[in-house]
């Protein structure tokens, strides 16, 4: 079943498109990674999901409702992200106890046990929390919710490397034990392999692919090999990403199913595998060359 | 969206704004001191040789001046960083409007109850600490008065609060109106100054010389409708978290 | 006029709306607020309940009596002796034997003072009539003491008249908007004051232009 559905979303802030002629939808119960650069339209695309905004043009259905404005989109789901706006007299704890209000699936012993876990003291106010632990505690808010639809918008903002990881871990498992619809956008795409099952990706407001993790992972090799060789060979093809890597040799990107596997190997060329992360990156480079281009 | 929904929402949006909103009862308190104090100077007085002078007191400044706290306490609400606090969870344009209509008639009770009380406390004080002679009290004795008295103090506060939010929602509608509507307001001014017409007494009369209750009554929450549709209207579309 | 107290009144309210404005960013403690409401909370309950165990002494509320005939009237006439005597409120009774007398008043105001020759030696006879006002039904004549006349060597002091300051409590105007108070009484029932003083021919009198002094008799 569809939870989410968008078709030809457009939403324009002044002059600029931040999305443009959207359309994807997403399944009930599936964890979905949003992944694009900065500006390509991923937290605009969550606050319209979430009700916060309001679409310029064509469909938004979340939960089969137009979410903006709408009460029971509002209550079963919830956005997420590091910059909450949470009043500075009230503490943690109160807060805490006002989501368990407003919130019907809210879990309190999930809220307290992660609370006490990750060393939160019950009298702090939100606002003196350093960066990493406020985007702790909204995430325990995320997750505590158990909103039918979820947005995480870079929820790990400023965690350092190893609460990221433990905080992925409850997310899996309190997804497993209580199955929800949840997007995470995010940078680090590398660390959420494990946890994403789809992917969708954004460059510039639009939809660049949505494929479910493990095609991802499939979508393109690195070849390496000589230049000519391997520039002859691929002529005529998307070449995602190309750099020097060493006197006359070339590491080229390439769509796996642009090309036969026994063929490159006969050519003599280097197969590698390329990350979910790194094809993300690729495919939304900005130019041939990329940065190196600036050092030339 | 049921009514049984709608009412869930605006009753957990109330109280959570209650809590939200408490540091405007600093504000009311402060206000109201410092109305009191001005109240000391007496809100009229009369001299002749005959009988010396004869200063007459009454809370008539404190409410003054809490109807101007309630104004601007509702223009904030209407206000980001008061907006912001509310999309975190359950809510959206109607139940939001619902709820700020009812907190602003807690808050317009509480503030026309003290208002009231401490015009016990000026007679008090003035008893006590001045020198003067009291000829009377001029109390109320029929219950009833007291009670549609107060009951209108508390529908005038409300009135003001409204009036303010529908200011501050058309501000944040159109930015124009920051401008626009203070302008119209003292444009009306100087023309009324100059034209020496009676359109603000008679505005004033309206509303405050109507002696039956059941008038005042439906003029104030004729008003405050009004004022909330304006808003409610208005700020349909409005985003947050911009 | 209109114009100033309007602009009078938009700053002051300007000046409040500001205070509030900024009272209401400033985030006290939660604590700190909830200690307060609650102590004006309870300044406010005991002092309403001060009030109405506080022995106020409540004037009797009495119908508006300006009829009558002006006491003025008497004295134009001079028929100072049909006077009622109810209307004398104070009588001084002096002798003085020198031929000159200053008349001083403090407040540089007196009442109508009507100044009678008399035949007899060293009379020095002050009486003050008084028809009580009416503000708000309360007679506040009931209240006043009156002028404090003290003859010394030379001079007559007239002394503390428009002196003496009172009280009346109002209550708030939603309560007037529904009975019969008016903040400012629209009618008083005007009260008057005479001194009158009844002189020897041979005592000089001094007093001023400015005084309401007027002889009878002329």
């Amino acid at each position: 079943m569809e939870v989410i559905h968008c078709e030809n979303v457009t939403k324009l802030q002044g002059k600029a498109k931040a999305l443009d002629q959207l359309s994807f939808s997403i399944k009930e119960n599936t964890i979905t990674g949003l992944i694009g650069r900065n500006g390509a339209g991923k937290t605009t695309l969550l606050k319209i999901l979430g009700g916060l905004w309001r679409e310029t043009s064509g469909e938004v259905k979340v939960l089969s409702r137009r979410p903006f404005n709408s009460l029971y989109v509002s209550e079963n789901s919830i956005y997420i992200d590091d910059a909450f706006h949470f009043p500075s007299h009230l503490n943690l704890k109160e807060i805490l106890r006002e989501g368990e209000r407003f919130y019907p699936n809210w879990n309190r012993t999930l809220a307290e046990r992660l609370f006490d876990y990750f060393e939160f003291h019950p009298k702090q106010t939100h606002a003196n929390l350093s960066k990493g632990k406020r985007s702790t505690f909204n995430m325990i808010i995320g997750l505590a919710s158990r909103c039918k639809v979820t947005l995480y918008d870079e929820p790990t903002a400023g965690m350092d490397r190893a609460v990221r990881k433990e905080m992925y871990r409850v997310l899996l498992k309190d997804y497993l034990e209580y199955p929800r619809t949840i997007i995470i956008s995010s940078h680090y795409l590398e660390e959420l392999e494990d946890l994403l099952e789809d992917v969708l990706l954004l460059d510039n407001g639009k939809k660049v692919l949505h494929l479910p993790m493990d095609e991802l992972k499939e979508f393109a090799v690195g070849l390496t090999g000589r230049s000519e060789v391997l520039l002859q060979w691929l002529r005529g093809k998307t070449i995602l990403h190309q750099q020097n890597a060493g006197p006359n040799e070339l590491y080229a990107v390439v769509k796996k199913e642009d090309i036969s596997l026994p063929e490159a190997q006969r050519l003599g060329m280097t197969i590698s595998p390329v990350s979910s992360s790194d094809v993300c990156v690729y495919i939304t480079d900005r130019g041939q060359g990329g940065i190196d281009r600036v050092f030339r | 969206m049921s009514f049984a929904e709608l009412g869930k929402a605006v009753r957990k949006q109330f109280f959570y704004k209650f809590k939200l909103f408490f540091g405007l009862f600093y504000s009311l308190i402060i206000t109201q001191a410092i109305a009191i104090v001005f109240s000391f100077n007496g809100t009229g007085s009369i001299s002749s040789g005959q009988i010396g002078q004869i200063h007459f007191y009454s809370a008539d400044i404190v409410l003054v001046f809490t109807f101007g706290w309630a104004f601007i306490s509702a223009l904030q609400l209407t206000t980001k960083p008061f907006r912001d606090n509310e999309y975190l969870f359950v809510f959206n344009r109607l139940s939001s409007h619902l709820s700020n209509l009812l907190f602003l008639l807690a808050l317009s009770f509480i503030g026309g109850l003290s208002a009231y009380l401490s015009g016990y406390l000026l007679k008090v004080a003035v008893y006590m600490f001045f020198d003067f002679q009291l000829i009377g009290t001029n109390d109320i004795t029929s219950p009833a008065v007291v009670v549609a008295g107060i009951i209108t103090i508390v529908l005038y506060i409300w009135m003001f609060a409204s009036l303010g939010y529908m200011v501050g929602s058309l501000v944040q509608f159109q930015k124009v109106f920051a401008i626009l509507i203070p302008s119209i307001i003292i444009g009306c001014l100087i023309l009324v100054a100059l034209s020496e017409s009676e359109a603000i007494i008679r505005i004033g009369k309206f509303y405050f010389f109507e002696s039956s209750f059941l008038l005042v009554f439906i003029k104030t929450t004729a008003t405050v409708c009004l004022c909330f549709l304006i808003s409610a209207v208005s700020t349909n579309h409005l985003e947050v978290r911009k | 006029m209109i114009v100033v107290s309007v602009i009078v009144y938009l700053l002051i309210f300007i000046v409040i709306f500001a205070a509030a404005f900024a009272l209401n960013k400033l985030q006290a403690k939660g604590g700190f607020i909830k200690a307060l409401f609650f102590s004006y909370a309870g300044l406010l309950i005991i002092s309403s309940v001060v009030y109405f165990v506080l022995p106020l002494e409540q004037a009797e509320k009495a119908a508006i009596k300006s009829d009558g005939p002006s006491l003025y009237h008497y004295f134009e006439t001079g028929q100072t002796d049909k006077i009622d005597p109810a209307f004398i409120k104070k009588q001084w009774d002096f002798t003085y034997e020198g031929k000159e007398l200053q008349l001083i008043d403090n407040h540089n105001n007196l009442p109508m003072t009507y100044v009678e020759k008399s035949a007899e030696e060293n009379l020095l006879e002050i009486t003050y009539y008084e028809k009580p006002t009416y503000i708000d039904g309360y007679n506040i004549s009931a209240y006043t003491e009156g002028p404090n006349i003290t003859l010394s060597a030379d001079s007559l002091m007239i002394a503390d008249y428009w002196n003496e300051e009172h009280a009346i409590f109002k209550p708030e105007f939603p309560f007037r908007q529904f009975s019969d108070i008016r903040l400012m009484p629209d009618e008083w029932g005007h009260g008057e004051d005479i001194i009158h003083i009844r002189i020897s021919e041979d005592i000089q009198l001094q007093y001023e232009e400015w005084q309401n002094i007027y002889l009878m008799g002329e």
